[in-house]
């Protein structure tokens, strides 16, 4: 089944993944450039729209698009150094406590090099299997589950050293 | 092994409880995104009604003027004398192929 290319359907698609994008866009780039970023994953989304083959395949391949807007964001802003923040407005409510926690595991995502963060993020965070990271990345299985290990290892030390007791 | 297994249990508990999370896009996204959407689709059609013209134009022997052109005659005649050439050559070929197919 291809997906026809119209507005209707494209707004429908904007509704139901953009959320998911823009949280996994934040894991992964902190919240600068959020709304551009957002932009243009879904005008990537737009120009592929009509090649993705089924249901199945459509969750793997916006989380591709994602990872390599991100990816090509981190490269073309290589020479400042990034700084993953939370946005303060978007805090609320929030205790203080809750957001320095947040503050912390961004800074600690931030710590990790693109490949480790990304394998963590779409593992741990955004619940993927080995399997489909494998698939989704064009590496292989056992490439994830080595850079899974040494980021979750590389976080816990952060984290300790941070205060956290886990 | 159990306990490798548990710390990572409680890492994951801990990333998942204090990830952040977006609050939500703005409420112009959705219009920015599609008509950036549009705006693309409007260039690709542009460019591809473009590349048909030009083609048609070619094929009705119109030819696009070229900033440069050659400044003696005898150049200009024997820029546009290849150019037909060529050009013409390619013609022949292509409707004597087409004929072979229709069986002529």
């Amino acid at each position: 089944m291809l997906i026809s290319k119209n507005e209707r359907i494209f707004r429908g698609f904007y509704r139901s993944h953009v959320s998911r994008i823009r949280s996994t866009l934040l894991r992964l780039v902190g919240a600068e450039n959020l709304d551009d970023l957002t932009q243009e994953v879904f005008l990537k989304i737009w120009k592929g729209m009509d090649k993705v083959q089924s249901d199945q395949s459509i969750a793997s391949w916006i989380y591709r698009v994602t990872v390599n807007v991100a990816m090509d964001h981190l490269r073309t802003n290589k020479s400042q150094k990034s700084r993953m923040t939370i946005d303060l407005d978007a805090v609320g409510k929030c205790e203080m406590e809750a957001h320095e926690n947040k503050q912390l595991v961004l800074t600690a995502l931030n710590n990790l090099d693109f490949d480790r963060r990304s394998v963590l993020v779409l593992h741990d965070l955004e619940q993927l299997t080995e399997t489909e990271i494998a698939e989704m990345l064009e590496i292989p299985r056992g490439t994830v589950k080595s850079r899974l290990f040494s980021a979750r290892k590389k976080l816990r030390s952060f984290l300790k050293e941070s205060g956290v007791s886990l | 092994m159990n306990s490798l297994r548990s710390e990572d249990d409680s890492l994951v508990d801990f990333l998942r409880a204090h990830a952040p999370v977006d609050s939500g896009p703005p409420h112009w996204l959705e219009e920015r995104v599609v008509a950036r959407a549009q705006m693309k689709t409007k260039t690709v059609r542009l460019l591809v009604v473009s590349a048909v013209a030009a083609s048609l134009l070619a094929y009705v022997g119109l030819r696009p003027k070229v900033g440069l052109e050659p400044k003696s005659d005898e150049l200009r005649v024997f820029v546009e004398k290849s150019w037909d050439d060529m050009f013409l050559d390619e013609m022949d070929m292509e409707m004597q192929q087409a004929l072979a197919m229709a069986g002529e």
